[in-house]
């Protein structure tokens, strides 16, 4: 029982990781269309500039934290700058390329700087771990994930949902041509997406590495956000929320209870099982706008 | 106030859509644009706003200005700042918003201040969308929608307004109270306007001066009135016809009236 | 397809028909020759390169069918070339004959291609893209855990009649027949009904549906047609590399083949071959300077051979996709008919 419940914690923990990349990967969606597979590189990269400023360079954490954090802005508006307009208007294949492609080339660049080794982070949340009522035990990082998530989240909700920026994000996510013509600076709103991925990427980054250790592999959280997002439905960010722990949960009971029957491995492989799943009874995900095609 | 001279506009830069095309309206003042389907109405209007960049149009000859300022290389934004903002045809509304939110993200263009205050001024022009202000856009009916389009282009204070087919898919109850409201905001605000429209009947009657297109040009002006009298907009535009004459076949053949101003 | 005037058609055979006029004849004849005799005039260093080229032209020309033809999207296609890779190991070692071996090969790729296509048939675009990752990863878990893919099995000396492939020539030949075959066979799927089938299913499916094509049908064949070229090419892989294993069919080599489509042209066999042979000397190209690399940044010397190539495979493709997407037949196509069009441009 306890086991079960340690399980149920340590899913939601690294669910909420899920659903903070997942949300950045979403609002580059709605907001101009693009597919932004680079998102798992860009949450490593930010993990190992982090492990640069304050290992290598000798930072104070929090500093390394804010700048690396400012770098995932940088990335982001230069992403939007020079290769956004491009890609508008493309076809699907294209835009799904490029976004590979750019994640490649940096896991090459990644490769290069930092080697394959695996590296380990430096320890941000103290160790050891909370006993709730002899219940559950869940490690102070796994609750730092969930604490950190929700205020971001929550944030983010305020600042979507109450601003101006907010709303102009929104209409631009509905229709990109009519909000130009209604005065909006639709390259700002591009820009202010961008950003606010990429730093929530780098975000990600940063606390999944301190549990994981540093190494490119760990970008394949990146596709696990995508799964996320996919199965929340990719315009609904409300969908992300729930569906990220779920997925999370989901993830580590595979593990626990799949993993010594079919030998390992159920981890990585049961968002994907969840996926297609889902995808096949609900084609666009479980909280999607369907699409309406006309002829 | 808006002015182009001899406008030339090509998509992709091979199909020529506007040859030459002038017109001016003046500050304050209702006209109307009128024409057949493909004679380069909606590119005329894109011109001016800006929109042709995303379509891949260009201005390739002539110049468009507003007060004074040239505007046909301006992005959309910085038409829109000038003070000119388009209502696009087919009531493009930002289907997900609530219709109240819809208007709110026409203020985002003038940042803060009297946004209440346009609120309610836009309110009080369409009641109907006071009624219906938290419902979500893309479940309204074709003239709320028409309406939130038009409120929330008088949000972002205007100083012209240039208006797509605003009586495209309406019952014709409805085309009229839009146009007396259209009316009455040229006349208590001040804010010309240029309509297209192919109701040539509801238009003509709404507006001061008019243009008439066809195939990229201006084929005929004047003020409403006289367009109203003249023969061939009746024949073609109104539906009229010479009363008690016989259509002869030789009439066909000898092609005495066509379509076509060369 | 572009025919000079003058070439007037007597019955529909002749429409058809694959070579118009001699100038393409010609043309075939050269190419043929070209073909087997391209590693006499190269240096055995570069017979890798061009073993490996002709191996993913089979696997492209797959995803030719699959993305550029039919537009399913397929980020998974490495997976089916290690599924025929297995395959066709498993049967070699059971004395299987090499024919035989091969077009196991290419049913098993296609057959699960099939199952994994299904989704194909209710989702589209990102969605199915992502399905395929999916895919990916699940038949790459299957084979790791149920068919030995830890270590991999190997691959013993193969031989057609007697005809024993035991040298990187004979089995640049192997090769090379066995993917101007699938070339072949291409074509004539892609200048057929279910050639357009397929295109009418990747411009609108909705649409080529009321007109009464069977998107359902034809969209597995899709699949099943890409994944079998996609089987085929894994098991010549693994004969090359004398060992079965998933390392050699990781996920990055997704990437590069739909990017090698882009590069060379999505809709056509000679946008296959294009992207191919381009990506892949880039590649080279990428090896050869690696030293170079490795004197200026003499800390990071190791880890030079590795990532340049990557680096500079990544960098051409996003640059490909900023300013050409539409890859080299069509920048090839507009050389041509700047020519032909001189002095008017168009």
């Amino acid at each position: 029982m306890e086991r079960l419940a340690s399980t149920l914690l340590v899913g939601l923990a690294t669910g909420c990781i899920y659903s903070l990349v997942a949300i950045g990967f979403v609002l580059i969606y709605k907001s101009s269309g693009i597919l932004n597979f680079a998102q798992g590189a860009i949450l490593i990269l930010g993990a190992y500039i982090f492990y640069s400023l304050s290992v290598q360079l000798g930072l104070p954490l929090p500093v390394a934290i804010f700048l690396a954090l400012v770098f995932g802005a940088l990335l982001g508006y230069g992403l939007e700058r020079f290769i956004l307009d491009r890609l508008i208007g493309q076809p699907v294949l294209a835009i799904i390329l490029m976004t590979l492609a750019f994640s490649e080339l940096m896991k090459g660049a990644m490769y290069l700087a930092w080697g394959t080794d695996l590296i380990s982070a430096p320890r941000l949340f103290p160790q050891g771990n909370i006993n709730f009522a002899n219940l559950a035990t869940i490690d102070y990082s796994q609750l730092a994930f969930i604490i950190i998530t929700f205020v971001l989240v929550g944030l983010f909700a305020v600042f979507y949902n109450k601003t101006k920026i907010g709303l102009a994000m929104k209409a631009t996510a509905d229709d990109t041509i009519t909000a130009a013509n209604v005065g909006i600076k639709v390259r700002k709103v591009f820009a202010v997406t961008w950003i606010i991925s990429c730093v929530t990427a780098a975000a990600g980054g940063i606390l999944v590495t301190n549990v994981m250790g540093i190494h490119y592999h760990v970008a394949e959280i990146g596709f696990k956000a995508m799964a996320v997002a996919l199965v929340g439905g990719l315009e609904s960010l409300t969908g992300i929320i729930v569906i990220g722990p779920l997925l999370g949960i989901v993830e580590f009971l595979a593990a626990a209870y799949l993993d010594p029957l079919v030998g390992g491995g159920m981890r990585d492989l049961a968002p994907f099982i969840i996926l297609l799943i889902v995808l096949i009874v609900r084609p666009y995900g479980a909280f999607g706008w369907e699409r309406i095609e006309r002829i | 106030m808006l002015n182009l001279v001899n406008v030339e506009v090509k998509y992709h830069e091979v199909i020529l859509v506007l040859r030459g095309v002038s017109l001016q309206v003046e500050k304050g003042q209702m006209v109307s644009l009128l024409g057949a389907n493909g004679a380069g109405k909606s590119t005329l209007l894109k011109a001016v706003s800006g929109i042709l960049i995303p379509e891949d149009g260009k201005v390739t000859d002539g110049y468009i200005e507003f007060e004074g300022r040239r505007i046909d290389k301006l992005e959309p934004f910085d038409v829109a700042e000038a003070g000119i903002l388009q209502v696009m045809e087919g009531r493009r509304i930002f289907e997900h918003l609530t219709a109240e939110e819809n208007l709110l993200t026409g203020a985002i263009l003038h940042g803060n201040g009297r946004t209440r205050q346009d609120l309610e001024k836009v309110y009080a022009y369409f009641p109907k969308v006071l009624q219906v202000r938290k419902r979500t856009a893309g479940y309204l009916s074709g003239g709320e929608q028409q309406m939130v389009v038009i409120g929330r282009a008088l949000m972002g204070r205007p100083k012209m307004l240039l208006l797509d087919e605003p009586s495209l898919g309406l019952a014709p109850i409805l085309i009229r109270e839009i146009f007396d409201i259209l009316r009455n905001i040229n006349q208590d605000e001040g804010i010309g306007m240029l309509v297209v429209e192919q109701n040539a009947k509801i238009a003509l009657e709404s507006t001061q001066y008019g243009y008439v297109m066809e195939n990229g040009r201006i084929v005929l002006d004047g003020p409403a009135e006289r367009l109203k009298e003249n023969e061939d907009i009746k024949e073609f535009y109104l539906g009229y016809s010479e009363k008690g004459k016989k259509r002869s076949y030789r009439d066909f053949k000898h092609y005495s009236r066509r379509k076509r101003w060369l | 397809m572009w025919r000079p005037s003058g070439l007037f058609h007597v019955n529909y055979r002749q429409e058809i028909a694959f070579i118009q006029t001699p100038a393409q004849w010609v043309c075939l004849v050269i190419g043929l020759i070209l073909a087997y005799t391209l590693p006499l005039f190269m240096p055995m260093i570069l017979w890798d390169y061009l073993i490996k080229s002709w191996v993913t032209i089979a696997a492209v020309l797959g995803l030719t069918i699959l993305t550029g033809i039919c537009g399913q999207i397929s980020l998974g296609h490495t997976a089916f070339m290690a599924v025929g890779a297995f395959v066709g190991a498993i049967l070699l070692n059971k004395g299987v004959p090499l024919v035989l071996a091969l077009i196991a090969a290419g049913l098993a790729g296609g057959l699960v291609g099939l199952i994994f296509g299904l989704p194909a048939l209710r989702i589209k675009g990102f969605y199915l893209a992502f399905a395929t990752l999916a895919a990916f990863y699940i038949i790459e878990f299957a084979l790791i855990h149920y068919f030995g893919g830890e270590t991999g099995h190997a691959v013993p000396p193969t031989n057609i009649f007697g005809f024993h492939f035991d040298s990187d020539l004979r089995i640049y030949y192997l090769v090379v027949s066995v993917t101007l075959l699938l070339t072949y066979c291409c074509k004539n799927i892609i200048r057929c009904k279910w050639g357009r089938a397929f295109v009418a299913i990747r411009d609108h499916d909705i649409a080529a549906n009321t007109l009464g094509v069977n998107i359902y049908f034809y969209k597995l064949m899709a699949f099943f047609i890409g994944c079998f070229y996609a089987g085929v090419s894994g098991l010549l892989l693994s004969i090359y590399m004398g060992w079965a294993s998933v390392d050699h069919y990781p996920l990055s080599n997704c990437i590069w083949y739909l990017g090698m489509l882009i590069v060379g042209g999505m809709h056509n066999i000679s946008g296959a071959f294009l992207g191919v042979f381009f990506i892949l000397g880039i590649e080279q190209i990428g090896i050869a300077m690696a030293p170079v690399f490795a004197e200026w940044f003499p800390a990071k010397a190791g880890s030079m051979i590795g990532t340049v190539p990557i680096l500079f495979v990544g960098l051409t493709l996003v640059l490909f996709i900023l300013f050409e997407p539409r890859g080299l037949v069509h920048r090839w196509e507009i050389i041509k008919s700047s020519f032909r069009l001189f002095p008017f441009s168009h």
